[in-house]
């Protein structure tokens, strides 16, 4: 009982902080998804209309929309960081000259506020007056006219997914660095002995034990971008015409700019609820990938 | 025969880290320069890679006349303490779920994690109700603990993963020489996972830095994080592009100062080489 | 036990060094801190220079014969206007809530006076631009009540004004009759357009106007008058352009005519002669491209709802409007299916354009040499228009804008009042101190501000750097200025306006982009305003509307 007790008492604090900041929120959400309040109306009557913002939420075509464009900006994100990201994890695993000075440089794109991120980038990608343009149709000639990053309805959402791939590539690289770093030594001495190299190395000996560190950094990398707003807001607003909106920014859209917000409160929790499915399906994918 | 293509995989590798490096870095090097470029250099065709007419005026303006100093002021205060609450509460919990006997460890886990996927707009005016009426707005405490929500999560799910990758052995022995609890995490197990806590506080730090919507939300006058103050560098009538980069350029100081103390355990990080027999 | 001794020590040695290193870093950073520090404090010693005093005594005689003093617009206070003995609101505080930054200057500059001649302390909260409207929203519908006085754009003006968050001011401006110098705001004095279309609500005032947005066209002088291109010109189209422009005043250009011609004329890619790159840009960025679409709407005949609020934007006049904009596009820069006020600015001033539509500060940042190629070489004039019923109608799209009101959550309404009345009125030059300086990017609203170019001089001549528009080219400016603010057309100020425009400016961005029909785009749109109205209550939103075109029809742009 006693043992019981103190592990407990380890972990409270944390516990009750979480549980007593994120009980109000939720529940009010969930009350203010139940009716059918709007801000600065008052002319509208406040009532209970049941399950209507949900079941609009599902017939809501714009938000199916952007809830597809979010799952396949999750997919071409988290697997073209975790890829680029383990490749750079591996390089800067091993000791060379100026690895330090490197890895902190690495972590820079990462810790510019995204609000930042979203202007720098936008400087870069404009159309008539951006290095990146000049780049791509000055010097390396890959394009005879001007490319509109932001602008051409096909190229728009690649843009977006580009700067995030700039922005958290170093940071999957930082928790891969960190899971290779705490692989202990043995296990590798042991397979040499047994005759094992390169990659069969890798696949056997590395890639399990780095399993943790794998599922952590693809988890908080899909969490967050779902998530995913101040880039679309600065960089392309959602548009050219719909073609950069995504979840998190048709929600705010409804919620703050148009302030239905308990018609938010409703998409909000699908939200909730379908990256917590979708978690859940991830870690149970990951934890037995690495079982043998 | 085998120094000649040793040599020639070094060459390789060191431009492959050249080259990761100049598309990481580049952006970067856009944002100095741009904070002290006229405007007349920032929309230019061709390009101004090398500016020559350099000016200070992005830095004053955005500083001083618009308050990017008391911004990144602020932004640290909440950020700092911040960390340093969140770092205090999750050691202890990532501790007890990875190897103290909880029930239902793997539930808590989840519920924990899920905390984080709670979009931030759903949880933006709740909160702002929430303060208002303790009176809380426009205080760094507020959001100091809004930002916890999200910093706990992770930096539990974090550290729990690399305790638990730990070999049982350590903590059994330890157990078995009669030490505490307490002392088994203070003297044992955090030394050997120090790379983890120094990336779970250097990204909690970087959140806090970070976030913007919650910042612009939950302060008015008295707090006003840097995070806001950069959109208000976008007039309805200008956008003062090189003042954002002098006060982004100013604000990733502190985390850089971060990383530089922190990047000692982030590279180096210990092995196991202690446990060898 | 021999290994765990050797491992404490190798760990103490470990120590020390990570001491020494980590107190190393501290160090570095302390410096770093240190130098940032000291730069920092270097330049805050140096921005507080003393002010310059250039004084000019002013008679002014038109519907109010008045003595008023005036001193040049810099920190110090007015000399000729006396602090009165007690400051009549001593201890109040008021917050006043505005966009961030340059915009807010006045309110920092006057802080003091305020304090001293109305006794109210001023706390002044900036919000970022684009979240100015969700913020105060946030505000006034929690009943938080934190802002006392508030500025935004009248578009939001009926969430507001609807909502009954905002005091009536008639009362307070009714003083100003007996008591001019502290309750006046010269509110007829105030351009029909701004006044009657923005600042009022059902037959009530309740917000003075901040900010006069309005859309000018502006053209390359040097390169549109030019002769020997005009002869160009009239061999291919058939006239000069010199017969349908004219700077400074009433210009009679077609949107489907003229406009196309010149802009075509004027890109290269069909004129490889062409002087400029693009013949013109549009704002036609998503969030954006509604207010060139209005301009557009307006100028044919558009009216956005009809008496039982059925929204009249996919009628003929909506669809005219959106296929024009779908011409001109190829006219335009590359990328400009994302122009934002940034994008379509430089295309102007940078040299790639040869004429546009665009806010006022045009006009002001095209003679700043720090922001401009084509210093000396604008031309200001009316905005384009169609021809309705064989009469050209031309509006322009009174975008955005400003305007100033009190909460109903202030804690004292008449302290507020006098703060506003301070900023617009007779202390401060009625707001000419404001508009005339380019460092507000605040725009003129007044006859007063367009009649009276000498203060706009002394303010130019006491700081040409700092002043933007030149003294040359202001008399076209202002004159052009208010020939476009007569012919303004309002935006939607009914609550729900946000939601609307972003049903609207989607499938203008689509319809731009060529992913949808003109047509097909404003129908779609039309039938989402449609439930819109109905979810926000049509009863409600019609007596909105028809108090709306009571206004409208004062100002003429509805015959009887």
């Amino acid at each position: 009982m006693r043992n019981l007790n103190s592990s407990y008492l380890f972990l409270a604090p944390a516990l009750l902080t979480i549980i007593l900041l994120t009980i109000f929120p939720l529940i009010y959400s969930l009350y203010l998804s139940f009716i059918n309040y709007e801000l600065g109306r008052p002319h509208l009557e406040i009532r209970f209309v049941g399950l209507d913002n949900f079941i609009s939420a599902i017939k809501d075509v714009r938000f199916l929309q952007a809830l597809i464009r979010t799952f396949i900006f999750i997919a071409c994100v988290v697997t073209t960081e975790f890829v680029l990201g383990l490749v750079l994890a591996l390089a800067l695993n091993r000791e060379f000259r100026g690895r330090s000075i490197v890895v902190t440089l690495l972590t820079i794109p990462f810790m510019i506020a995204p609000v930042a991120v979203g202007f720098l980038w936008w400087t870069i990608l404009d159309a008539n007056y951006g290095p990146l343009n000049h780049l791509v149709v000055d010097i390396l000639r890959l394009s005879p006219k001007n490319v509109a990053w932001t602008a051409d309805p096909n190229v728009a959402f690649f843009s977006i997914i580009l700067v995030d791939i700039w922005q958290y590539t170093p940071f999957m690289t930082l928790i891969l660095l960190a899971g290779l770093r705490s692989i202990p030594v043995e296990p590798y001495e042991a397979a040499i002995v047994d005759g094992a190299t390169g990659f069969s190395l890798f696949r056997h000996i590395t890639l399990p034990l780095l399993k943790p560190a794998i599922l952590v950094a693809i988890l908080i990398r899909v969490i967050d971008s779902f998530k995913i707003y101040d880039l679309v807001y600065l960089l392309t607003y959602g548009g050219p015409g719909t073609s950069t909106e995504v979840a998190s920014f048709y929600i705010y859209l409804r919620g703050f700019k148009h302030f239905r917000i308990s018609y938010a409160a409703a998409l909000s929790y699908i939200i909730l609820i379908i990256s917590a499915i979708l978690i859940t399906l991830l870690i149970n994918i990951v934890r037995r990938m690495g079982r043998r | 025969m085998r120094s000649r293509t040793n040599i020639i995989k070094e060459v390789l590798f060191y431009a492959f880290i050249a080259v990761v490096c100049l598309v990481f870095l580049f952006p970067f090097y856009w944002l100095i320069i741009t904070s002290f470029k006229i405007e007349l250099d920032i929309f230019h065709y061709p390009p101004v890679y090398f500016p020559m007419r350099l000016t200070d005026w992005n830095y004053r303006t955005g500083l001083i006349d618009l308050w990017g100093l008391k911004g990144i002021t602020d932004s640290f205060i909440i950020s700092s303490l911040n960390t340093l609450f969140v770092m205090a509460l999750s050691l202890p919990a990532a501790y007890a779920l990875a190897l103290l006997p909880i029930r239902g460890r793997n539930s808590l886990l989840n519920y924990i994690l899920s905390q984080r996927m709670l979009p931030p707009i759903a949880a933006a005016i709740p909160f702002f109700v929430l303060w208002n009426s303790i009176g809380w707005l426009d205080t760094y405490q507020a959001l100091i603990l809004t930002y916890s929500v999200f910093n706990l999560p992770f930096a539990i799910w974090l550290l729990t993963s690399y305790i638990q990758e730990l070999p049982r052995e350590v903590y059994e022995s330890a157990l078995v020489d009669g030490a505490s609890r307490i002392n088994i995490l203070r003297h044992i197990i955090v030394p050997l996972i120090k790379p983890s806590i120094a990336i779970a506080a250097l990204f909690t730090f970087i959140f806090s830095w970070n976030e913007f919507l919650f910042a612009l939300l939950l302060t008015r006058s008295h707090v006003r994080p840097f995070t806001v103050i950069i959109p208000s560098l976008i007039g309805g009538h200008v956008i003062l592009w090189g003042a954002i980069a002098a006060v982004t350029l100013v604000g990733l100081i502190p985390t850089v100062i971060l990383v530089l103390m922190l990047q000692r355990h982030l590279i180096r990080g210990l092995t196991f080489g202690a446990i060898k027999g | 036990m021999g290994e765990n001794k050797n491992e404490k020590l190798g760990k103490k040695r470990i120590s020390r060094r990570e001491a020494l290193s980590t107190a190393a870093k501290i160090g570095i950073g302390v410096v770093v801190a240190g130098v940032v520090a000291g730069v920092g404090g270097y330049y805050a010693g140096s921005v507080a220079a003393p002010p310059k005093t250039v004084t000019v005594t002013e008679t002014r005689e038109r519907t109010v014969t008045q003595t008023v003093t005036v001193t040049a617009p810099t920190a110090a206070p007015p000399t000729t206007v006396v602090a009165p003995a007690k400051p009549p609101y001593e201890g109040v505080k008021l917050t006043i809530c505005g966009d961030a930054g340059h915009n807010q200057m006045p309110f920092y500059w006057e802080k003091d006076h305020i304090a001293e001649i109305l006794g109210v302390e001023l706390d002044i909260v900036g919000v970022p631009f684009g979240e100015l409207v969700d913020k105060i929203m946030v505000d006034f519908a929690t009943g938080a009540g934190a802002y006392d006085i508030v500025v935004f754009p009248p578009f939001a003006g009926g969430d507001f004004y609807g909502g009954e968050f905002l005091v009536n001011i008639d009362p307070f401006i009714e003083r100003g009759k007996a008591d001019p110098e502290n309750w006046d705001i010269k509110w007829d004095d105030i351009i029909p357009t701004f006044r009657e279309l923005y600042c009022s609500w059902g037959g009530k005032r309740y917000a003075v106007t901040w900010d006069g947005d309005h859309y000018q066209c502006y053209f390359r002088k040097d390169v549109l008058l030019d002769p020997k291109i005009n002869e160009a010109f009239k061999n291919k189209y058939g006239y000069k352009i010199t017969d349908v422009i004219k700077s400074g005043g009433e210009s009679k250009l077609r949107y489907d005519k003229e406009w196309l011609e010149i802009a075509e004329f004027f890109t290269q890619a069909y004129n490889p002669d062409s002087p400029t790159k693009y013949g013109t840009s549009e704002l036609a960025g998503r969030g954006n491209n509604q207010w060139h679409w209005n301009s557009r709407f307006g100028s044919a005949g558009g009216i956005y709802f009809d008496m039982d609020m059925h929204p009249l934007i996919n009628k003929e006049p909506g669809v005219r409007a959106l296929k024009n904009f779908v011409d001109v596009i190829k006219y335009c820069p590359p990328g400009v299916l994302d122009f934002g006020y940034e994008e379509h600015k430089d295309a102007f001033l940078l040299g790639d354009a040869a004429i546009i539509v665009q806010w006022p500060c045009i006009g002001k940042k095209g003679q700043d040499p720090a922001q401009s190629k084509i210093v000396d070489n604008l031309g200001y004039t009316l905005v384009p228009g169609f021809e309705v019923g064989g009469m050209l109608n031309q509006r322009g799209n009174l975008a955005f804008g400003r305007v100033l009101a009190i909460s109903k959550f202030a804690e004292n309404y008449e302290a507020a009042y006098r703060v506003i009345q301070y900023l617009s009125g007779p202390r401060s030059w009625w707001a000419t101190k404001w508009v005339a300086d380019p460092r507000t990017g605040l725009d003129p609203f007044r006859y007063y501000h367009m009649e009276n170019p000498n203060l706009w001089y002394e303010r130019w001549k006491s700081d040409p750097e700092t002043a933007g528009i030149s003294w040359k080219a202001l008399p076209e400016y202002l004159q052009s200025a208010k020939i476009n603010i007569e012919h303004g057309f309002p935006e939607p100020t009914i609550p729900g306006t946000p939601e609307l425009y972003d049903a609207l400016t989607i499938r203008i961005s689509a319809a731009l982009g060529g992913e949808i029909d003109p047509k097909k785009a404003l129908d779609e749109a039309a039938a989402e305003w449609e439930s819109i109205i109905d979810r926000l209550g049509r009863d409600y939103l019609k007596r909105c509307w028809a108090s709306l075109i009571g206004a409208w029809k004062e100002v003429g742009l509805i015959k009887e």
